[in-house]
């Protein structure tokens, strides 16, 4: 089904693209929803969301997910329209439906095929769940109150009913009121009422639905109409003067807004029936109603101010961007030579706003095309809470995990590599740092741990803190472990477990394994994502650690240098200090800190590591370091510092390995970029 | 079926290479030597933001390695989503072949590079050697 269902690759990838966003929203819909279950909004978007997945999977032919996410859309209906409560039990097999649906949208984006995945005991299971009947005689009356909050959210539609009213001055109503329990036609009696105030106001809502003809007339036993209009308490309560109606509750609804100025939010408080408050507070809601309205129109704006576009075309817009760069670049310096020869005064000055115009502009659409690429973290931080959730319960743990700084940008190349070391870290903290329960309480803790996961932006750097609140590394025994003396400062006894292959854990679990760990976490940081970790432990207290990140892989602070008829461009935090170096210097460069090698960069690049001088008096040296290792390149010019925009260099120009990319100089020439540890390794 | 090919020339040879694959032909310019890069890698250009390689097949059809000026040509060829530079001396046609008009060429004739060779068509009283991209860049 798959091959045939899809031969269109765009379409596909257009695909995967939406259901990746909807699944990221449904997981933390669901996250959310399970901390408050009794969320009409959330319920809300959990069934949209699931609508859309059904819907997207349809059309491209994907009928066994699309089948799950139809099971859980009606399961949502079901809770929508009040007829199912949702429980824990229920809220973990949609929690596990969301899982199989990641599963399969994850094996689709590897080629293969949704229908590879046995759903069909847990659609049978849904269906089961869906079937029982709404089970209203059973139910606890007090209950009912929780029902019909549930179910109370708002259409798009409706939403934009209840603007337009606002805008038109006219107040929002919540009207409430029973059905004599004695009135076998209670939907009848309900209807009286519904059409009285039809004829009077905009009646924008009724739970349950009037609309429909009624099913179970026991479900109109309690009737809430939301409505807006130019009238009065009175004379909607008059309205509903009506035989067999009791419990009228009428209260005015503050609207959602942005501008409380238009909004009768004051005097609705005021004209508040006295007996609806009293009502209100009874049932401890305190309301409740208003935020669910409140978020949709801001939603809606939101959705409206962006559009979604293939990386690819913005990675073509930023390579332009480059050209462009460079083209300005050369411009500034033609203007140079220019500006020694010129005569014309007039002409001169004009030329150098000109340049400075374009220069302007430039760096204003680099700057521009910069945000492009930026992403909030939360993009990364949302998958946290999930995995927080489940592995606390396998480890028979409570942890709560809190993020902070989620608006934060952060380059989405970044986010991408950034993923693995966080979930690391994480699970780190869960498994090893947070203690069980009872070990909590023993130490005088509260019995839950917390985790907290933050950032921001600082100077040029992304900071992302990781907090918790466990027992915090065990110093002595890594201390015993790395063989480290007592003299060594435990912040130095620390850093050993960035080194490979360094574990204290004694059990081997299924969750952190043993022996990798911190390593690679750090290495992938340092060199992937050319930051820094810190990392800070206090025993019992917990640990903390913390994240340097460049804003930006893609622009690299380098020194640019020429040897050997070539440009390259060293990367400026490898670079401990540079120095002229006379032609007899032999192989070592004496150096206050210890005697260094010295190598020829033109000599090392051709495979033939030499200190021999091309025939010049002198040449610079540039001392790089790298892991602790120190060597001092010859190179022929110190041409300047610049920030150089680095671009993937292919395997073939490459065979060495010994370049981290190429860039593109003001005057059109390649820039190599020299990879200062891949130098360091290949050093005889 | 009827396929069209780009033809190029090196020294009195004659190639072709299937059209679908050539994003572009341009005139030589100077182009950047790469340090540690193999003689067949030329250097690389800056075309449009992307730094591509510039590659020769002189050196593989036996022909000797010659310093390139502005009569030369770089057809810039895209495989796998990256681009390529092939530098040749002169393009010299679009040319259109049934593939049976394509032989399979004799590979003892043809020796190493038989593997880059996908076939050979005769064009009036020349012979064209049809080239295998993919094969090409493979061993490049």
């Amino acid at each position: 089904m798959f091959k045939t269902g899809i031969d269109d690759k765009k379409l596909l990838r257009a695909f995967l693209e939406e259901a990746e966003e909807l699944l990221d929203k449904l997981g933390s819909a669901l996250l959310e929803l399970e901390k408050n279950q009794q969320s009409a909004e959330l319920i809300h978007e959990v069934f949209r969301l699931t609508h859309s997945i059904k819907s997207e999977s349809a059309l491209v032919g994907f009928a066994n997910l699309s089948e799950v996410a139809h099971k859980i859309e009606d399961l949502f209906e079901m809770i929508k329209s009040g007829q199912r409560i949702l429980d824990k039990p229920l809220m973990d097999r949609i929690l596990a439906g969301s899982d199989l649906i990641t599963e399969m949208i994850a094996r689709i984006s590897r080629g293969e095929s949704d229908a590879d995945i046995d759903a069909s005991s847990f659609i049978a299971e849904l269906e089961a769940l869906a079937g029982r009947p709404p089970s209203t005689a059973a139910r606890p009356s007090p209950r009912w109150e929780a029902v019909e909050e549930t179910a109370v959210s708002f259409s798009p539609f409706e939403t934009v009913q209840i603007q337009e009213a606002r805008e038109r001055g006219e107040p929002l109503y919540r009207l409430t009121y029973r059905v004599a329990a004695e009135e076998p036609m209670k939907y009848s009696r309900a209807y009286l009422v519904f059409s009285n105030l039809e004829m009077l106001a905009s009646v924008i809502k009724t739970v349950p639905d009037m609309a429909e003809a009624a099913e179970d007339d026991n479900l109109y036993g309690r009737v809430s109409v939301f409505l807006t209009g130019p009238l009065s308490e009175a004379e909607i309560l008059k309205a509903c003067d009506v035989d067999q109606i009791e419990g009228l509750e009428l209260s005015t609804l503050r609207y959602p807004s942005a501008s409380t100025a238009s909004t009768p939010k004051g005097e609705g408080q005021e004209a508040r029936a006295p007996e609806a408050e009293q009502a209100r507070r009874a049932n401890g809601d305190q309301a409740s109603e208003e935020p669910k309205v409140e978020r949709e129109p801001a939603k809606a704006a939101i959705e409206r101010s962006s559009i979604r576009v293939e990386t690819r075309k913005l990675n073509d817009l930023w390579q332009l961007m480059g050209e462009l760069v460079i083209c300005k670049a050369h411009l500034a310096k033609l203007q140079e030579t220019y500006e020694e020869k010129a005569q014309s005064g007039q002409l001169k000055e004009e030329l150098e706003s000109t340049v400075d115009f374009l220069g302007r502009i430039s760096s204003g659409i680099q700057q521009a095309m910069m945000e492009t690429r930026m992403v909030p973290i939360s993009v990364l931080f949302n998958k946290f809470p999930r995995l927080v959730r489940d592995l606390s319960r396998k480890l028979g743990k409570e942890v709560e995990l809190k993020l902070f700084g989620e608006d934060t940008e952060i380059d989405r190349s970044i986010i991408e590599v950034l993923s693995d070391p966080l979930t690391h870290i994480i699970r780190n903290s869960l498994d090893h740092g947070i203690e069980p329960v009872a070990e909590r309480l023993r130490k005088g803790k509260r019995g839950g741990g917390a985790i907290t996961m933050s950032a921001h932006q600082r100077g040029g750097k992304i900071v992302i803190e990781i907090d918790d609140d466990g027992h915090g590394l065990d110093v002595e025994k890594i201390r015993a472990k790395a063989g480290a003396g007592l003299e060594v400062s435990d912040e130095e006894v620390i850093k050993n477990i960035f080194k490979p292959g360094f574990s204290t854990k004694d059990e081997v679990t299924e969750l952190s394994g043993r022996g990798v760990g911190m390593d690679v976490v750090a290495t992938r940081i340092k060199e992937d994502l050319k930051g820094e970790v810190l990392l800070q432990s206090r025993k019992d207290q917990g640990m903390h650690l913390t994240i340097l990140l460049p804003l930006t892989l893609t622009i690299l602070h380098s020194l640019v240098v020429r040897g050997g008829g070539s440009y390259f461009a060293i990367p400026i935090r490898d670079i401990d200090e540079t120095l002229k170096v006379s032609a007899d210097a032999g192989g070592k460069l004496d150096h206050p800190e210890g005697a260094l090698k010295l190598l020829r960069l033109d000599a090392l690049l051709a495979g033939s590591p030499s200190s021999e001088g091309s025939g010049k008096e002198e040449s610079y040296g540039v001392i790089i370091q790298q892991k602790g290792r120190r060597v001092c390149l010859l190179v022929d010019e110190l041409v300047n510092e610049e920030d150089v925009v680095i671009k993937p260099i292919d395997d073939i120009l490459n065979i060495k390995g010994l370049f981290s990319g190429v860039s593109v100089l003001g005057d059109g020439r390649m820039l190599f970029i020299l990879d200062t540890a891949r130098i360091m390794e290949v050093l005889p | 079926m009827l396929r069209k090919y780009v033809g190029f020339s090196l020294d009195k040879g004659r190639y072709a290479i299937p059209v679908d694959s050539v994003v572009q032909i341009i005139r030589y310019e100077q182009i950047t030597a790469v340090p540690t890069a193999p003689a067949y890698v030329k250097g690389v250009m800056n075309m449009r933001g992307e730094v591509i390689p510039i590659i020769t097949i002189r050196e593989r059809f036996g022909l000797p390695d010659l310093e390139p000026t502005r009569k030369n040509r770089i057809i810039v060829i895209s495989c796998q989503n990256k681009s390529y530079g092939l530098l040749v001396d002169s393009v010299r046609e679009l040319i259109e072949l049934e593939e049976q008009e394509i032989e399979e060429a004799a590979t003892a004739s043809l020796g190493l590079k038989a593997q880059l060779v996908h076939g050979i068509a005769k064009v009036g009283a020349d012979l064209l050697l049809v080239l295998d991209i993919d094969q090409i860049l493979a061993s490049a």
